[in-house]
């Protein structure tokens, strides 16, 4: 069971990772001005949303097969250092970027 | 044809709830040296609560992006740039949430699976509670 933690923990943060790279690359890149949303049919919202429960699930489920319970643990044990570092940073830039 | 004042209530009423429920393992996973089956409860509790407005958000996008979006870009659009803001930071705290409760069930009963559990939770109920801040704040513009 510690696996399947680890697994939904590491995919958690795959997900928050996922999503700020995809909306900081439109925000870089270029997308559709907001002002033409009557003219846009694509909704980026929901693309980037579904990828990034994509790859969160392909990141999780990587990690739940590739360790071992004692590395589940250890995995664990540096979660809060993983959301301190990326997640935290990442939901600061999505304040900044909207 | 939504009833966007119900809808927008109902939303924003469950996320309220949801926050307030999150609260009791935020604090009793760092004030508890194990976790009590009230703690499981509830996180399991602010998962689910969590995630039904953010369900029916998904579901009245598309709506308000046509319907009300461009009305609210053309009043307030710092209003509308903050509405998209709170669907990124909406995104994490769900997922974040839902992870934190499936490690308070699985690895709770570790040292390492409650701290794992409440960073998740803490990150999440401040996602959270950034997103329930800005959805009042473009209510009040809308």
């Amino acid at each position: 069971m510690t696996r399947v933690a680890a697994a939904f923990a590491v995919g958690a943060v795959a997900v928050c990772v996922s999503y700020a790279a995809q909306r900081l690359g439109s925000a870089y890149g270029g997308e559709v001005d907001a002002r033409m949303v009557l003219a846009n049919e694509h909704i980026p919202y929901f693309y980037r949303a579904a990828l990034a429960l994509l790859h969160g699930v392909v990141v999780g489920v990587g990690a739940g097969l590739a360790i071992d319970d004692a590395a589940a643990v250890r995995v664990l044990g540096r979660v809060p250092a993983l959301v301190l570092l990326v997640v935290v940073p990442a939901a600061l830039l999505m304040v900044a970027v909207p | 044809m939504i009833d966007y004042a119900l809808a927008e209530r109902l939303h924003g009423h469950l996320a309220v709830l949801a926050l307030a429920v999150l609260l009791h393992p935020v604090i009793t996973l760092r004030t508890r040296r194990a976790v009590t089956r009230g703690t499981k409860w509830t996180t399991d509790l602010a998962a689910l609560l969590l995630s039904a407005p953010f369900v029916a958000g998904l579901l009245l996008y598309p709506s308000y992006r046509g319907e009300v979006k461009g009305g609210l870009l053309a009043s307030a659009p710092a209003a509308a740039a903050a509405f998209e803001t709170k669907e990124h930071l909406a995104v994490m705290a769900v997922a974040l949430v839902i992870a934190g409760a499936v490690v308070v069930r699985a690895a709770g009963q570790t040292l390492e699976g409650r701290r794992a559990a409440w960073a998740l939770l803490t990150a999440g109920w401040a996602c959270g509670a950034l997103t329930g801040a800005l959805g009042i704040w473009v209510a009040s513009k809308g």
